[in-house]
Order: structure tokens, then C-alpha cells, then sequence
């Protein structure tokens, strides 16, 4: 394990993710791991890394680093390009850089959240046996204490004597991560919780209306707006535990879609749970992006999550 | 048994829904099926709450309808209900009010005095009945009535580490410092590792005990 990157900008909201903190919720500790688990997983697929190597979660701006030792890198998520020593090269790709070379990922304006991975995976000591940064629980992260990255901060990682090719995802594969989502956001949902609960008027308004992510969006969840709010006459329910992606309803009908943060327990009604699929669309929309959900069978994202977990070597989903 | 429902929570999980009701025997339900299922291969991972037990299981090996299966059969054999069995955890706390940031407001609330308002609190044993909110947070349960107080109108900022609290018919440990809007009506010495399905037993310290045992642990 040796230093092979400073930290010289980290941006606002930058932090190491594996692909999250497992088994530890009957504990009170959630999950972490990245947002978009699509992005993720191919930048680790392109570097030959594991599925669970740990790499930097960047939101929305600017970061740089400096390398200090030759490795290879990729970049995927919001960010469709970089700029090594200022000059601009496509993401999604494995890259080589060597000491003194600088990585800058562009501040995003429309999608949310790029990743960058290093050949190996970024090391730090872990917590229950992640590196998973989850700043409410205090744990992952380089310091082990939920700490997002610092400017300054030094990464580690493994250095490798031989090279890997500078591949990429197939042509129209790779067109369809780097094009713009064709708007609003179709997003499967699957009837789950308290939905037999719901009138089959709210259960309709879910998805025979375009709704918005609001501004109020972290690693935790994020608020949507429903020009028409989806009535829950049901009681209140006691505390139960809640699902990364499920969709609580509280009071004022607005919907709240969970994400990897989200608390181990809950209190409001929850009406459906969002697919693999949708839960990667969902982390790179921003505040004003107008959505659609609609109704997807089980077996249904199942059998996608199920192809998903085959090329990507998953042991297990979120 | 008729009374338990399986619904689907993910595209991984099903949720197991016992009685509509906090009650220690249902909640003792939940912690048996949840033992039951642990060393079932079937079963990734158990999240216990009040009355709902959430059971993850790998898509990629089983169905939905097979997970099913395996819960029905865990169910077929009668769940034990009773705590009488359940581990005691032992738990020091301070009542000073120099520690019990709220003594005063639960004082004037209860009409009790710090001495009584200790011994009412550590006079009986609780059961743990879930862990969430944070790590290690238990909720423990039930409160004597006397103590059934709502939380504060707005949360604190900032609860100490092991502030003692309690909310409704609930009490608990904050295992660190956090916002929090219970009240807080003692300072635990120690915070052991608690675990859902446990029993805890408050014992009261006097501050000066409380002060040599912080001290020097």
C-alpha cells in the first residue's frame, strides 16, 4: 500500500464508497455505497477491479488530484469528460497517468454524480468490512470516521508492474451511458409495503402524473414533487425497517424515494420501491427533472437485476 | 399465526408483518422467527423492528414464492413469546441533575424529585425492542406510566454521549453524541453492545460514584 494521489480540490461533496456496509442493519447501520451502482460497477469492470473496490463518489463539482505513482484510472457517471494536464479525454475509458499528472473532473450542471476508480480500488481501513463513507453513522471513509475527502488528503493504493488496455465499453453501449436521458425519466417502480393499503386512486396518481426531484436530495433520499399528493388514509404505522429505493408517503403526500444512506427504520407508509434500473436514473437527476414513474412486476426487475448481477459478478444487490 | 402477513419490501426482501400493536410478547415473536431464520441458507440478512421482521434473500438463487415457503415453515412450529429467557444487560446511570439535562422539566411534569424520578425509572426491567435511528441506538420499552412524557417541542442540537432519555413509552441510551429531541433524564457510565430481543436493568449511581467510575473506567 503505498501514496499514489493528493487531493488538490475535492469539491463540495466528495467521498470514498465500496459498494456499501452489509449485514449490519439489525445495528442501526446502514448501507452507504454508491448511488448510482450502474456507474460504479463498470468503472470497476473496466479496470479488471472487483465489484466491492472502493472509489471516490464525486457530487455535482469540480475535483483534481495529482498522482504521485503511475496508475490507471477510469472515470464514469455525470462526468462524460476529463481533463488530464488540462487536456480534455473522453470518460468511461481506462486511462494511464504517472507522477505529477494532474486528473480534473469538470464541475456538472445537469447530472449529479461522477466516480473515480483506480486500478486495485483506493485502500483504507475498513469498518464491519467496508470503506463505505456514511457521515451520520461515522464510519468509512479514509479516516474511518464517515469523513468526506479533504483538499490535501493522500490516497492510497496498490501499484501494479503491468498494464492494463485502455478499453471501454462497446460503442452503443457506451453512447447510451454518455447520452442525455430523454426526459421525464421513466422510472419502474414495484408495488411493495403498505401499497394493498393505498386507494386505487393514490396507487393511479403514482403514475398517471409527471412529478420533479426537488431540491431536497442527499445520499440519505430525496423529496419528489407531486402536483397531485398521493392520500394515505390508513393509520400511522409503528417504526419498520425500510429498503434502499423504497418510496415512503408522508403526511403532505409528497413521495420521498430512499437511498443508500437512508435510515434503518422508518415511519411512513411506504407505496412501491424502485427498480435497479431506476435507482441508477434517480442518482444523477437533478433538482427540476421531471419524472415518470410506472408500474413494473416483480419477476420483472428481478430478471433485469438478475442479468445485471451476472455481468457485473454482484453476490448480492442493495 | 393467522394474524401474520408477507409482503413484498424489494426487489430482495419481503417483510414479515406480525399484530398492529407495540406490545413485548409480539415483539418477542419477531426476535424468535428471527433466530429461527438465521442459520436458514436461504436468508441473507434479518432487520427486527416493533412487530415487522424484514428478510433479504439472493434473486439470483431464490423466488420470491420460495422465501415464502421457508418463512411458512419457520412459522408452522408455535414462536415463543415470553422474555422470561431473554440475557440482562446492566446499565449504570447517573440521575444527578447536573447530568440530567432535563430533571427540571420531568420534575415539574411528574411532581417527582430526583431520588424518586431514579427510582422509578431504574425499578423495573425494559426489553430491548429494536435498534435504529443511529448505531447501537436501542429502543427499550415499557416505561412506568409516571414517566410518560412527549419528547420536546423542538430537538436539542446536540444530546451528550450517553445521555439517558426517555419519549413516551420509551426510554433510551444515545450511544453517541447526536441532534435528539427526548428528554434526558440521566447519564449512562457505560454503554454495552445491545442487541433486539434483549432485557436491560438500570442501576442508579450516585454523581460521585458516576464521577470516579468516568474518570477511570
Amino acid at each position: 500500500m503505498t501514496s499514489v494521489a493528493r487531493v488538490i480540490k475535492a469539491g463540495f461533496h466528495t467521498s470514498m464508497q465500496d459498494f456499501g456496509r452489509f449485514g449490519q442493519l439489525a445495528m442501526g447501520i446502514t448501507r452507504g455505497g454508491p448511488v448510482d451502482e450502474r456507474a460504479f460497477l463498470w468503472a470497476n469492470r473496466l479496470l479488471d477491479n472487483s465489484y466491492n473496490a472502493a472509489q471516490l463518489e464525486i457530487t455535482m463539482s469540480e475535483c483534481r488530484l495529482e498522482f504521485s505513482a503511475p496508475v490507471q484510472l477510469c472515470v464514469t457517471g455525470a462526468a462524460t469528460e476529463i481533463r488530464i494536464n488540462n487536456v480534455t479525454q473522453p470518460s468511461w475509458q481506462v486511462v494511464s497517468v504517472g507522477p505529477g499528472d494532474q486528473l480534473e473532473i469538470p464541475a456538472q450542471q445537469q447530472r449529479l454524480r461522477s466516480y473515480v476508480a483506480i486500478r486495485g480500488g483506493f485502500l483504507a481501513n475498513s469498518c464491519e468490512g467496508s470503506v463505505a463513507t456514511v457521515r451520520r453513522d461515522s464510519r468509512g471513509g479514509l479516516h474511518g470516521d464517515g469523513r468526506l475527502i479533504a483538499d490535501g488528503d493522500l490516497l492510497q493504493a496498490a501499484v501494479f508492474n503491468d498494464q492494463l488496455p485502455a478499453r471501454r465499453p462497446h460503442r452503443e453501449l457506451l453512447a447510451e451511458l454518455l447520452s442525455k436521458p430523454s426526459l421525464p425519466l421513466r422510472l419502474g417502480i414495484i408495488p411493495s409495503g403498505q401499497f394493498q393499503q393505498f386507494s386505487s386512486a393514490a396507487q393511479q396518481l403514482m403514475v398517471e402524473q409527471t412529478m420533479q426531484v426537488s431540491s431536497a436530495y442527499d445520499r440519505m433520499g430525496l423529496r419528489v414533487i407531486a402536483q397531485q399528493a398521493i392520500p394515505w388514509q390508513g393509520e400511522q404505522l409503528i417504526s419498520e425497517p425500510l429498503a434502499v429505493g423504497s418510496i415512503q408517503i408522508p403526511a403532505d403526500g409528497q413521495p420521498i424515494i430512499m437511498l443508500n444512506d437512508r435510515q434503518t427504520l422508518g415511519g411512513y407508509p411506504k407505496i412501491a420501491t424502485l427498480s435497479w434500473l431506476a435507482r441508477c436514473q434517480i442518482a444523477q437527476a437533478g433538482a427540476g427533472t421531471p419524472i415518470n414513474f410506472y408500474w413494473q412486476e416483480l419477476a420483472e426487475a428481478q430478471a433485469q437485476w438478475r442479468q445485471v448481477a451476472q455481468f457485473f459478478h454482484l453476490p448480492r444487490s442493495g | 399465526m393467522n394474524q401474520i402477513k408477507l409482503v413484498t419490501a424489494a426487489l430482495d426482501a419481503l417483510m414479515v408483518e406480525f399484530e398492529n400493536r407495540i406490545d413485548r410478547s409480539i415483539n418477542a415473536q419477531v426476535h424468535a422467527l428471527k433466530t429461527r431464520l438465521q442459520s436458514v441458507p436461504e436468508v441473507l440478512e434479518l432487520v427486527p423492528s416493533y412487530r415487522c421482521l424484514l428478510v433479504y434473500y439472493n434473486p439470483l438463487k431464490h423466488s420470491e414464492q420460495q422465501l415464502k415457503q421457508v418463512i411458512l415453515t419457520a412459522l408452522e412450529q408455535p414462536l415463543e413469546s415470553s422474555d422470561e429467557a431473554a440475557e440482562i444487560a446492566t446499565i449504570e446511570v447517573c440521575y444527578d441533575p447536573s447530568v440530567a439535562l432535563d430533571s427540571e422539566l420531568i420534575g415539574a411534569q411528574t411532581g417527582l424529585n430526583t431520588e424518586q424520578l431514579a427510582a422509578l425509572h431504574s425499578g423495573l426491567d425494559y426489553w430491548v425492542y429494536t435498534l435504529g435511528f443511529a448505531p447501537g441506538f436501542a429502543y427499550l420499552g415499557d416505561l412506568p406510566q409516571a414517566l410518560q412524557l412527549p419528547r420536546l417541542a423542538t430537538p436539542r442540537a446536540k444530546v451528550p454521549a450517553l445521555s439517558v432519555a426517555i419519549a413516551n413509552q420509551q426510554t433510551a441510551v444515545y450511544p453517541h453524541s447526536s441532534p435528539g429531541g427526548w428528554l434526558i433524564i440521566g447519564r449512562a457510565v457505560a454503554l454495552p453492545q445491545l442487541r433486539a430481543g434483549q432485557r436491560v436493568r438500570f442501576v442508579a449511581v450516585s454523581l460521585a460514584d458516576y464521577q470516579a467510575r468516568v474518570e477511570r473506567p
